[in-house]
């Protein structure tokens, strides 16, 4: 039987929207469901307009102010693409490729592609990203620059929409892998232009649009153009300086791949023996450590370790403005502040990696609390290898006083910390199963998604401010700060785990039922 | 004619694991087969690799004169699969699904409607109007998935476990269902634990263990005269367990 392309991809397109609703009629019912849309279309206009105005104005004040204002626009350059990657990764399953599911029907992968492509934008929460990335446009629109770099940043927007989607595809299905870096190098053209937007006078942007405007018929010579210009240098030299920060973005790439496929051959592990035998002091151990052994077991926990890692190499593209007096601790304060929501599928849904194992873990001896604290406990390693592999990055990467790769992390686990808290509250509300194979988070619901957004702004705008305060006077102040800051959400942990496991004890039917 | 399902030397590995080794079958049209074997033998690793959601590692697959793999929607086009896991998108209801799955191999609305309506009456599945798949029990998630294998008219059906939750009198149904299916010329393989139902149904039997053929043809000539499929299989894959605990 002949299959009607459009028509198939029409029907992708409609269940996504069918599953986004129903998903929300079944986690907070019509009501609240339609005011969780009504908000998401009002938080995209809230930071739309100001955002754009904000971009108007940097455009604007580019000539006058270059100095101060190509930091801060590659500060936000920065956290554009960071904010998108955050953004795939928590809509979950109304986004991202599942070819597990799809594969069987008989429509071309390029298809399903095409619809999962059209279908990441339709959803509210990249609308968002979008609102974002297009603020930026209007900034550079407001420099006098030209349409060509709403051109670029659409192209832009679009392939880091693709290469997200191919990622995650290619880990989940490796015969997509080099699909992913070949969508991947093209993006870098783009993403490399608008770096060097952000640095450059207004001459100097005119004269770059108009060469790159000029390339962007091929995407590959565009990244070489956008190499050479870049520098002024010389292709030779321009290409070295730009084959770091990808190559790293490729090993990182290879790693994430490489980890999720022995996730996937996982059963080869029956022949090399018996395992290791577990051994924990306290009940709390025990469940930390199934936690954290259930997140490096899924594809999607070894992988949300490395995806937000990618973004970290180009960093120092923003962070080296000639002329400037960098600031690299604010470009890098987006990686503090990302990392914690990539894991907030995770975080706010603390009981999905145990699906039906739920039921086990109710029927030992434990108390809920120490269930809480030992999820909570769990999650937190895995935060803090994350963290501390950022680090360890960007300090190589973004030099910087030592200080501020200690405040980093302790901002990390501050706002980790706050988002394992409401999590406890979250994962009685609306629990859902996580998937081991693939990488769907199952945080689809529009909800659950202005949850995780809230728990970002509402902690990162408080957080930012002392970062931005302290930063530049004293970052061994700042660094105590921050670990005082992360010491104390601990401490609340201790005052309102205990009020959030009389909860699980309510609830506990409901949760078996869940997620059985 | 061009068999149904022809694999030749067909091994996958995974890492070190090999989950099918050097398999090769031919299974003609309208051919009904039982493929039966232990946990891990690697029923489904073969059954995916047929359907085309993995690639072997060495050897080939032709589905219906089509290669699995160069040819992947033709083959797609003219098969069913229902997997162990099912694969439903459980935030839809029980018709929204079958809806996007006739539309995907290019039903008209009111085909599907029609053909959904006669399946869910015939497996006795009533699911609230409203209700999602999620919700559905283990057993009418398992009606669901049958029903989306056979919505479009597929000319080889590949189900894995479906009797598994089902309860006696669907399960009756169901075996009805097969059998008329086989009877109007469609290709059935079955994988399943309950040996009672491969031998009611299967005509052909495929015993795999620790991914390797062990036995592959119709039932009558690969057991000894008064023997029965348990006898066959347990003396084909070995067993010296007793059954017994020391410590009990």
């Amino acid at each position: 039987m002949v299959v009607s392309l459009p028509r198939a991809v029409r029907a992708l397109l409609e269940v996504h929207l069918r599953t986004a609703f129903n998903a929300g009629l079944r986690n907070a019912g019509l009501a609240v469901t339609t005011l969780a849309l009504l908000g998401a279309l009002a938080l995209w206009l809230l930071l739309l307009v100001p955002l754009c105005a904000v971009g108007v104005y940097l455009g604007v004040s580019l000539a006058s102010n270059v100095d101060a204002l190509s930091t801060a626009s590659g500060a936000l350059y920065a956290g554009a693409p960071l904010f998108g990657a955050v953004v795939s990764l928590m809509t979950g399953d109304t986004q991202e490729l599942d070819f597990e599911k799809l594969e069987p029907y008989p429509m071309p992968p390029w298809a399903l592609f095409f619809a999962e492509l059209l279908a990441s934008f339709v959803h509210p929460v990249m609308a968002v990203a979008a609102g974002v990335q297009l603020s930026f446009a209007a900034g550079a629109l407001g420099s006098g620059a030209g349409l060509g770099v709403l051109v670029a940043l659409v192209t832009g927007l679009t392939l880091q929409a693709a290469v997200r989607s191919l990622l995650a595809s290619g880990a989940a299905r490796l015969i997509r892998r080099a699909q992913a870096f070949v969508v991947f190098g093209l993006a870098a053209g783009p993403v490399a232009f608008l770096a060097v937007l952000s640095r450059v006078g207004e001459e100097r942007a005119d004269e770059l649009i108009t060469r790159v405007g000029s390339e962007l018929g091929g995407l590959p010579g565009g990244l070489q153009a956008t190499v050479t210009l870049r520098t002024g240098l010389g292709p030779g030299q321009a290409l070295l300086e730009l084959l770091g920060p990808l190559a790293a973005a490729l090993l990182l790439l290879v790693l994430a791949g490489r980890v999720a496929r022995r996730a996937r051959s996982a059963p080869a592990r029956t022949q090399e023996g018996p395992a290791r035998l577990w051994t924990f002091g306290a009940p709390v151990w025990g469940v930390a450590r199934l936690q954290l052994s259930a997140l490096w077991a899924t594809e999607l926990g070894r992988f949300t370790v490395f995806l937000p890692l990618l973004w970290v190499v180009f960093l120092p593209l923003r962070a080296q403005a000639p002329g400037v007096e960098p600031r690299p601790e604010l470009v890098s304060l987006f990686i503090w502040v990302i990392l914690p929501t990539t894991l907030a599928g995770m975080t706010l849904n603390q009981f999905g990696l145990d699906r039906g194992g739920v039921k086990a873990l109710f029927l030992l001896p434990l108390s809920e609390a120490d269930v809480l604290y030992g999820k909570a406990l769990g999650l937190g390693a895995l935060l803090l290898a994350q963290a501390s592999i950022a680090a360890l990055l960007v300090g190589v990467l973004v030099p910087q006083h030592p200080a501020f790769l200690v405040a980093g992390p302790a901002l990390t686990m501050t706002v980790g910390g706050l988002q394992l808290l409401i999590g406890q509250w979250t994962s009685l509300a609306w629990p859902r199963p996580i998937p081991r194979k693939g990488l769907k988070q199952p945080a689809g619901s529009v909800l659950m998604s202005l949850v995780i957004i809230a728990t970002l702004f509402g902690t990162v705008a408080p957080l930012g401010l002392v970062w931005w305060a302290l930063g530049s006077r004293s970052p061994v102040g700042l660094a105590l700060a921050m670990l005082g800051l992360a010491a104390a959400v601990a401490a609340l942990h201790r005052v309102f785990t205990p009020l959030a496991a009389r909860a699980v004890a309510v609830r506990r039917e409901h949760l078996v039922e869940a997620l059985s | 004619m061009e068999a149904a399902l022809e694999l030749a030397h067909v091994s996958k590995r995974f890492g070190s694991l090999v989950a099918v080794d050097d398999v090769s079958f031919r299974l003609e049209r309208g051919g009904f087969l039982g493929l039966v074997g232990r946990n891990g033998a690697g029923k489904s690793t073969t059954l995916k690799m047929a359907t085309g959601l993995m690639a072997p590692t060495s050897g080939s697959l032709r589905v219906l004169g089509f290669d699995t793999r160069s040819d992947s929607l033709e083959v797609k086009r003219r098969i069913g699969a229902m997997p162990e896991d099912m694969a439903l998108l459980e935030m839809l209801t029980g018709p929204q699904y079958l809806r996007f799955v006739g539309r995907m191999h290019g039903l008209e609305d009111a085909v599907i409607d029609a053909r959904r309506d006669e399946l869910f009456s015939l497996l006795e599945l009533a699911p609230q109007p409203r209700a999602l798949i999620a919700d559905y029990s283990f057993g009418m998630k398992k009606k669901v998935a049958l029903s989306a294998a056979l919505l479009h008219g597929p000319q080889l059906v590949f189900l894995d476990e479906p009797f598994e939750g089902i309860d006696p009198v669907t399960r009756r149904v169901m075996k009805d269902l097969l059998l008329s299916l086989q009877r109007k010329g469609v290709t059935l393989v079955l994988t399943t634990h309950i040996l009672e139902v491969v031998e009611a149904l299967c005509p052909l039997i495929a015993i795999i263990d620790g991914g390797k053929l062990k036995g592959f043809g119709p039932l009558e000539e690969l057991k000894k005269p008064g023997q029965g499929l348990e006898a066959l299989f347990l003396e084909l894959v070995g067993n010296t367990r007793t059954g017994e605990l020391s410590w009990w």
